[in-house]
């Protein structure tokens, strides 16, 4: 009993010492960092703004939330930080960083220079949404606030509703690793711009990269929904507007048809000539309610068949372009470059298919099927 | 022999499973990535094949000697001095293995959670508990190592729910570079999975031999053989090929991109529980060290012996280390585990075959 005493006695005495002192990073001697961006400078220097949140008087006793945005320049992030760490009075921490903006200047170089600092540190946040600001991401921050909303987390929950939409792909910075270091798949990021009339940003679509850089060129919002579809990522909810009817033009607010997609099935299909793709179908069905339809009332069964021919049509159209887009701006989203490594293996050239994608044969194929019409005909 | 000290065949399912689940599985994908590129999921299944013939060796050994561990057999098939040599190659042995587990333990801790915590606090943590633990009776270390297996439940869950980021395309087409680098890759897998020699030392407490203990045995060659090709599988359906060339711990770093509502960081507690299984190898192998040293010595109770044994290891994992010359320690380890799980084993099993030297009084 006496040595059982003992030992308790020793074991909680080393016990003391053995709780983690040395690693405790106590919330009150931190400053949190909630949004990052980054801008091109120079040919050699990069501008990064951090968003600080200043945790004043607590909330609780009637203190209020508030931004400090600062903004240094330096030859790589890393270095940006630790000029950072002279002008914040308290230690910065990074890890629950939940936003990443890019300049678009700066998304054109390769952003896994940038990121470097992201993939190779144990406490980086992965899980941060990243995305391309038309202009400069240093602007955005300077917003401050939109409304009673801080600028880091309207901007956040703009980039998180786009994707609830299908209007944008869920982009983290542990899928940018992922996609940069894929050749046989390219990515896009949400593209963020400065409504002047509004006077806030907002989500103008997706930005197309190939492999680490943005391609310069941007899918409008539906375009991009479309696009998902295809890619088969839709995701909570997804719509298409669209034009059409005999009597499009005629009257006020005559011309569209809104119709919400309920599930979707896509499918890319190759065939081969001379043991090369010759052509790649991109087949795309779409399932879907009418959300609104100024020009009738749906009587019949036909009315809406009609409807959705015309649909598939034009999605068919635009479909195509998209197709097309994609190949100026050699951005492999849908994966075709994977598709042919996995099922076609023979026909899969690692070191030309940069130069082989642009001038693949894509054509697009949507079909429209329409199932409900709301609560009225 | 008393029945407070020996173990029934889930305790010896449980200590084998839980010696060869250890350090090896976090590095694993990323240098099975390296020699056979996308197939090297595969690899561990044939590993576990070639380790099923190893077992059997080992099995036919133990049972020519039912109530012996090896150091007390191995006199008597070939000879006092010989058998002292071997005897003192497989204490070596296990306490380099004990060293490289601390060495590869500490670094891990080192570089994912605990940043600025000196050295000697991550060693001492896994040298006191697991001297603890081997300090006390076989049987407890084998209740132990059921009741931590539940532990392994998490482990799989968590990395079952990155399969909905997973891209089954990253692997196909299977066997693209051919069958002879899945084949030649097999080695690391072995490596990773060493820890089934523990049988020769542990054998004579099981209380129920022949065909159930071969039955244990073979159900934890079959349980480890699943988790880590499972464990793989899904690192190599969640990162792109190029990725896995520059990620060396690819199974915590998979788990980091993945935050709950209430819970961040997943990694963080894979991690937690990966601990307990680094120490589970560790505990074991300090015994297999315990053991030889207390033979050698001649001595009654393991308990100093396994003190020696932990310090030895504590002493020598303490030389500053980094990932390279940890890296180069393992190669050398690893070639030479291919003596102590293969090599003597078969040799001391052909040779009382040849001269019919089986345990007397049976």
């Amino acid at each position: 009993m006496k040595k059982i005493w003992h030992l308790s006695i020793i074991f909680s005495t080393i016990l003391l010492f053995l709780t983690s002192c040395w690693d405790q990073e106590l919330l009150k001697e931190s400053k949190l960092i909630y949004g990052a961006g980054f801008d091109y400078e120079n040919e050699n220097e990069i501008r990064t703004t951090f968003v600080v949140r200043n945790l004043g008087v607590p909330v609780s006793q009637g203190g209020v939330y508030s931004n400090r945005v600062i903004s240094v320049s330096g030859t790589s992030p890393r270095d940006t930080r630790i000029k950072m760490d002279r002008i914040i009075s308290k230690q910065v921490t990074a890890s629950k960083n939940q936003l990443i903006l890019l300049g678009d200047e700066v998304a054109k170089q390769d952003i896994d220079h940038m990121f470097d600092i992201l993939y190779r540190d144990p406490k980086s946040p992965l899980d941060a949404r990243v995305a391309v600001v038309e202009g400069r991401a240093e602007d955005v921050f300077n917003l401050d606030h939109i409304g009673d909303t801080l600028i880091t987390e309207f901007s956040t929950n703009l980039i998180k509703g786009a994707e609830n939409k299908t209007e944008a792909p869920r982009m983290t910075v542990e899928k940018a690793f992922r996609y940069s270091h894929d050749i046989g798949q390219d990515y896009a990021f949400p593209y963020i711009s400065y409504n002047e009339e509004v006077g806030s940003p907002e989500i103008n679509g997706i930005a197309l990269f190939h492999q680490s850089n943005f391609t310069g060129v941007v899918l409008p919002p539906f375009d991009a929904t479309l696009l998902l579809l295809m890619a088969d990522a839709k995701s909570k909810k997804a719509s298409i507007v669209e034009n059409i009817g005999k009597q499009h033009d005629q009257g006020f607010l005559t011309q569209t048809v809104t119709v919400n997609i309920q599930n979707t099935k896509s499918d890319i299909k190759y065939s081969f000539q001379n043991g090369n793709v010759s052509k790649v179908f991109v087949n795309l069905e779409v399932r879907g309610n009418i959300e609104e339809y100024p020009q009738d009332h749906l009587f019949k069964e036909s009315q809406v068949e009609d409807i959705a021919d015309e649909l598939s049509k034009k999605l068919t159209e635009r479909g195509n372009d998209i197709l097309a887009k994609l190949q100026e701006a050699n951005c492999d989203f849908l994966g075709i470059g994977r598709d042919l490594n996995a099922y076609h293996h023979e026909l899969w050239h690692p070191k030309q298919w940069e130069k082989e994608f642009p001038e693949l044969n894509l054509e697009a194929k949507v079909k429209v099927k329409i199932s409900e019409t709301g609560i009225i005909k | 022999m008393k029945t407070t000290s020996t173990i029934n065949n889930a305790q010896l399912f449980f200590i084998i499973f839980q010696t060869q689940v250890g350090v090896g599985v976090l590095s694993l994908p990323s240098s099975l990535y390296a020699d056979a590129g996308t197939d090297g999921w595969i690899t561990l299944l044939i590993t576990g094949g070639a380790i099923q013939i190893i077992i059997f060796i080992l099995y036919f050994l133990c049972a020519r000697f039912p109530a012996l561990t090896l150091y007390e057999f191995a006199p008597k098939i070939i000879g006092k001095y010989a058998a002292g040599i071997i005897s003192v190659l497989y204490v070596a042995f296990a306490i380099a293995t004990s060293i490289i587990v601390l060495e590869l333990f500490e670094t891990t801790i080192k570089t994912w959670i605990l940043f600025r915590t000196p050295m000697l606090v991550i060693l001492l943590l896994l040298t006191v508990s697991g001297t603890y633990l081997a300090v006390g009776k076989i049987k407890v270390m084998g209740r132990f190592y059921q009741f931590v297996s539940i532990l392994i439940l998490p482990l799989i869950l968590m990395s079952a729910y990155t399969l909905k980021d997973a891209d089954i395309r990253y692997i196909l087409p299977i066997g693209q570079n051919g069958f002879g680098t899945i084949l030649k890759s097999t080695q690391k897998g072995i490596v990773s999975m060493l820890g089934f020699e523990i049988v020769l030392f542990i054998y004579p407490y099981v209380q129920n031999k022949g065909k159930a203990a071969l039955k244990s045995l073979t159900l934890a060659n079959i349980a480890v053989t699943s988790l880590y090709t499972f464990l793989t599988f899904t690192t190599f359906v969640f990162f792109s090929p190029n990725q896995l060339e520059v990620i060396p711990e690819p199974l915590v770093y998979m788990l980091k991109g993945i935050s709950f509502v209430i819970v961040d960081r997943v990694d963080l507690i894979f991690l937690s529980i990966w601990i307990i299984s680094v120490m589970t190898s560790y505990v074991s192998y300090l015994y297999i060290a315990g053991k030889g040293i207390q033979h050698l010595t001649k001595r009654k109770k393991t308990t100093g012996p396994i003190l020696i044994a932990s310090f030895i290891a504590l002493f020598f994992s303490m030389f500053s280390h980094d990932r390279y010359t940890v890296e180069m320690l393992s190669g050398y380890h690893a070639k030479a585990s291919y003596f102590f799980a293969l090599g003597f084993p078969l040799m001391l099993l052909l040779i009382s075959l040849l001269v019919k030297k089986k345990e007397e009084s049976q």
